[in-house]
């Protein structure tokens, strides 16, 4: 018999307290399931689930009214890939309640301006097109439908507001015809005409400076790279060319047409687009990426052209569900999977055009990179028979087109590209891609070759790489990640320091302490000056060199063995490299000994910056530095530059985050003073109970401004050094004759582009001084345009 | 199952909906470390803000600077601690890694875990967090407990398991 537990007595003693507290959200979670759910696999058919749904709501209305607003208001915002179900779902409770449907459209329109106030504007345009297709469901008037895209297309006549807010009121309203346009233009022919020619007028007057910073492949074959707003207007006129006919999306509400015709519907309140404010953040502009069409998959069925409406929604579809479970891999391939259409589209087809459109958008993927490999992954795994070739098929055009991709997505190609052989044991034919041998090694193909490679090496080892490639591609292979230390053999026994390296060596394995390695080092000459500074310690490249090459050769171990070391003599370290050249020699001593490992360059210079042995802008000059120009188009040394910008900006955020929470601290206090406090005599006390708190606050509002101008500083450097490398090699070509456009040109162009991009909130900061000091009107306009496009990112 | 909180606050009234908050990859698995020193609840404390991850079915030939590619991947990485052997000081196949933000642990855990590494399929777990000692591996041979008593040839791992061996 078992014993009565605990819980059991209580149970007991108070039920009524037990079910009262539980009951109310056991309710909302009970809803929120069944309406999250419907639309799932089933074993009934969608049509009898949602009119069960509807009847077991309808019963809940005089009880959980709210909740299931609620409920059915965050799932029009956060579920669009089931936007059809739910606003039939609404249709139907309409029909059997209209106060309810009434109270569900004021309820989307609050939402819909409290989402605009916050800059939600990507899930403002859900509860948009939500609405228009209530017009499908008899629950909003179509005319009054029409009343609100004339307010949002009228934004397009607003002055002095930035473009990209007109932008999206015509996406809002372009992006919901796919849905409606029939309905609508059934009803309000003449107006929908006089939209239509309003926005072609506008789509034609906007500038599209933006559009060339934002596209993956420069060249317009075999696909071009259109602007979103250009591609969906080609794809609403040739839907309206089709009589609005739209076969793709899926309308449960057709089946209960019989019933929904008889509701009452609603008319929307007027409602006028919130106004440009200060705050206001308008999504950026995109370009639509295409990979794929119809010739692609010459077996299965006919993907829908570039301009078709179909091409839109299911891609719309798609991103959506990514969205919505980006962090459940399993469930998100699941999903994408099972999106229906499966045998009338090449659903593979469009999940991987999709799934590389995220990993390659400019600025910025919308999830981080890793994802999108893990997630492909996945998908290998549920279709194998099928994706793994797609998947295939995609890298080979991938390769192909090298030649005109931007620079930043190739990055994320080569990431992607050896994490994902990594997973399958680098399996490749590699022959097939043995045009690359013969091209000038900075040429994309074998630059990408080479890169892919030695990203492989480094999730791997040295020997896997040289065994999984043909014997042909020994040229590209990286080069065995070895340690060179100038000091390690008798026969550099004349180079000047030779001596001292020995020294350190014997005392560093003797575990000397940082005042030995000081006495040791003092004995160094320093090549730069004559007569030594009694101290010693004044900038002696010498010193650096003896000490970093022996350090880093005796660490070379490992990187917790390099760690360590930089750890344990630290104090040298900051000595040494207290100067600014003494930072950039540093620097250059670690490419020196660790060229062939440029991961543990990379961890070096992390390790050093976190450490302050080196500051920011050290690494920024170093990078320009000639002693890297060698390697100045490698991956990794952008990987160290954007590494450390991003440390730069933690940095910042970190000590604002201290001070606002300090300022928090002393408001708490004054605010727990204030209401404890009745009569108002000791102020002094007060002041001495503040005063910690406003040294400290003082302290930091010192430290956020020392820090905010080294990162105003460091890209300042950054773009600076950009100005003059990029001007030299301009300057060089017009005096020469020669054509501009060399490989190296196309790299370190589209890499000062990607400063721009990758930190563009930061860069907004400093728009005046970068106008004023830097990208002035005397500028190359090929420099110069880089600029402009970024500034069209958001004018 | 304990009630949860009002979760991240979404800014719009409407809130999110609990199937999109489902991160079953970043929840805490069924495992405790039973060396751990302190109540359950504080264990449980750490493991929902560590920033440390355990890793485990590494190959022994899998080295620090492989986990530190594979793992910076979900963000900037602290710390790579690799497990050892007690008696041979050697890498006996697991290792901790720390994070500076829970953020990028959490990805880790969503990304990497049960993805390959050394074309072994490896699992990632939180950790409460690296004490002096927990580097050891707990088996009575040296290595890990696994190691003990497995009954199949794993190369990357010493090959049989050590009771297999001593047969």
């Amino acid at each position: 018999m078992s014993r009565r537990r605990h819980s059991d007595d209580s149970d007991a003693g108070q039920p009524h307290k037990r079910r009262r507290t539980s009951e109310p959200s056991e309710i909302e979670e009970r809803l929120e399931s069944l309406i999250c759910r419907v639309g799932e696999k089933s074993n009934s058919s969608l049509e009898s689930n949602l009119e069960g749904l509807a009847g077991v709501l309808e019963a809940d209305l005089p009880n959980y009214k709210s909740k299931i607003l609620r409920i059915l208001c965050t799932v029009a915002r956060l579920l669009p890939e089931k936007l059809t179900v739910y606003t039939t779902l609404v249709g139907l409770l309409n029909a059997r309640n209209y106060n309810f449907g009434g109270e569900f459209v004021e309820a989307m329109i609050r939402q819909l301006k409290e989402c605009l106030k916050v800059n939600m504007y990507n899930e403002a345009v859900h509860l948009v097109r939500f609405l228009s297709d209530l017009v499908n469901c008899h629950v909003i008037a179509a005319p009054s439908m029409v009343a609100m895209f004339e307010n949002f297309v009228s934004v397009t006549q607003e002055e002095d507001v930035p473009q990209v807010r007109c932008d999206w009121y015509m996406f809002a309203f372009l992006s919901s015809l796919p849905w409606v346009g029939k309905e609508l233009y059934e009803k309000k022919d003449a107006e929908m005409d006089r939209l239509l020619s309003q926005t072609e007028s506008y789509l034609k007057r906007r500038q599209k400076i933006h559009v060339p910073m934002l596209q993956v492949w420069t060249a317009d074959k075999p696909h071009p790279q259109e602007e979103y707003l250009d591609c969906l207007w080609s794809q609403i006129q040739k839907l309206k060319k089709d009589r609005w006919q739209e076969r793709h999306i899926l309308r449960p509400y057709l089946a209960f047409d019989s019933i929904l015709c008889e509701a009452l519907q609603h008319n929307l309140p007027p409602f006028t687009p919130p106004p440009h404010t200060e705050d206001s953040v308008y999504p950026m502009p995109r370009v639509i990426f295409r990979m794929f069409d119809y010739t692609d998959d010459p077996e299965g069925p006919v993907m829908p052209g570039s301009h078709s409406v179909e091409r839109f929604v299911i891609e719309e579809n798609l991103h959506c569900i990514i969205k919505s479970h980006w962090k459940e891999r399993k469930t998100c391939a699941a999903q994408l999977l099972s999106y229906p259409g499966n045998n009338k589209i090449p659903l593979n087809y469009h999940i991987v055009e999709v799934i590389f459109a995220e990993l390659f958008q400019l600025p910025s993927p919308p999830h981080i990179e890793v994802m999108y490999t893990t997630l492909l992954i996945e998908l290998c795994k549920l279709q194998p028979g099928s994706l793994p070739q797609v998947l295939a098929q995609a890298t080979e055009m991938l390769y192909m087109r090298l030649d005109t991709m931007n620079t930043t997505c190739v990055d994320r190609f080569i990431n992607w590209f050896s994490h994902h052989l990594s997973n399958f044991q680098f399996r490749w034919s590699w022959e097939d891609w043995s045009d690359c041998l013969t091209q000038d090694l900075e040429k994309p193909k074998p630059k990408f070759v080479r890169e892919v490679l030695e990203k492989c090496m480094r999730l791997s080892y040295h020997q896997r790489i040289i065994d999984i490639v043909p014997a042909s591609f020994s040229v590209l292979s990286p080069a065995n990640p070895v340690c060179i230390y100038k000091y390690g053999d008798e026969s550099n026994r004349s180079l000047p320091g030779y001596t001292v390296a020995l020294c350190l060596t014997i005392a560093i394995k003797n575990k000397a302490s940082n005042d030995e390695i000081f006495s040791i080092l003092k004995d160094v000459p320093n090549p730069n000056q004559d007569d030594d500074d009694d101290e010693g310690f004044t900038f002696n490249p010498l010193k650096i060199e003896v000490f970093v090459q022996t350090l880093l050769h005796l660490a070379a171990k490992s990187f917790s063995h390099s760690f360590s070391a930089l750890a344990k003599f630290h104090e040298v370290f900051k000595t040494l490299a207290e100067s600014d050249e003494g930072k950039l020699h540093v620097l250059r001593v670690v490419y020196e000994v660790w060229k062939n490992h440029p991961q543990m360059i990379a961890v070096l210079v992390d390790k050093m910056i976190r450490t302050q042995i080196v500051d920011c802008a050290a690494v920024a000059n170093w990078i320009f530095s000639s002693e890297l120009a060698h390697d100045f188009t490698r991956f990794y040394i952008w990987e160290i530059l954007h590494s450390t910008i991003r440390k730069m900006n933690k940095h910042v955020l970190k000590i604002h985050k201290e001070l606002e929470e300090t300022k928090a601290r002393l408001a708490r206090q004054h605010k727990r003073r204030d209401s404890d406090d009745d009569d108002d005599d000791d102020n002094r006390s007060s002041d001495r109970e503040d005063g910690p708190l406003e040294e400290q606050i003082e302290r930091l509002q010192e430290k956020v401004e020392s820090a905010q101008s080294e990162q105003k500083n460091l890209f300042l450097v950054i773009f600076q050094r950009f100005i003059m490398l990029l001007t030299e090699h301009l300057v060089r070509c017009e005096t020469g004759g020669i054509d501009v456009f060399t490989p190296w040109y196309k790299s370190c162009i589209e890499r000062l582009q990607q400063i721009f991009l990758q930190h563009h909130q930061i860069i907004q900061q400093y728009m005046v001084t970068l106008e004023n000091l830097l990208f002035t009107a005397e500028l190359d306009h090929h420099i110069l345009a880089v600029f402009q496009q970024f500034c069209a990112l958001q004018a | 199952c304990p009630p949860r909180g009002p979760g991240r606050a979404a800014m719009c009234s409407g809130g999110t909906l609990s199937i999109l908050r489902s991160d079953s990859y970043a929840d805490l698995s069924q495992y405790r470390d039973q060396h751990f020193r302190g109540t359950r609840y504080d264990q449980e404390r750490l493991l929902r803000k560590s920033c440390t991850l355990y890793v485990g079915n590494l190959s022994f030939y899998t080295t620090e600077e492989q986990i530190h590619e594979l793992f910076g991947k979900s963000g900037d990485i602290k710390k790579v601690i690799m497990g050892l052997d007690k008696v041979k000081k050697t890498a006996c196949g697991f290792c901790f890694v720390e994070y500076y933000a829970r953020g990028d642990a959490e990805n880790a855990m969503r990304y990497i875990n049960g993805t390959r590494l050394d074309d072994r399929i490896i699992r990632t777990d939180w950790d409460a967090g690296f004490k002096e000692g927990r580097q050891y591996g707990r088996g009575r041979s040296g290595g890990q407990v696994r190691d003990e008593y497995r009954q199949d040839y794993d190369a990357g791992r010493g090959g049989y398991g050590k009771t297999v061996q001593c047969q």
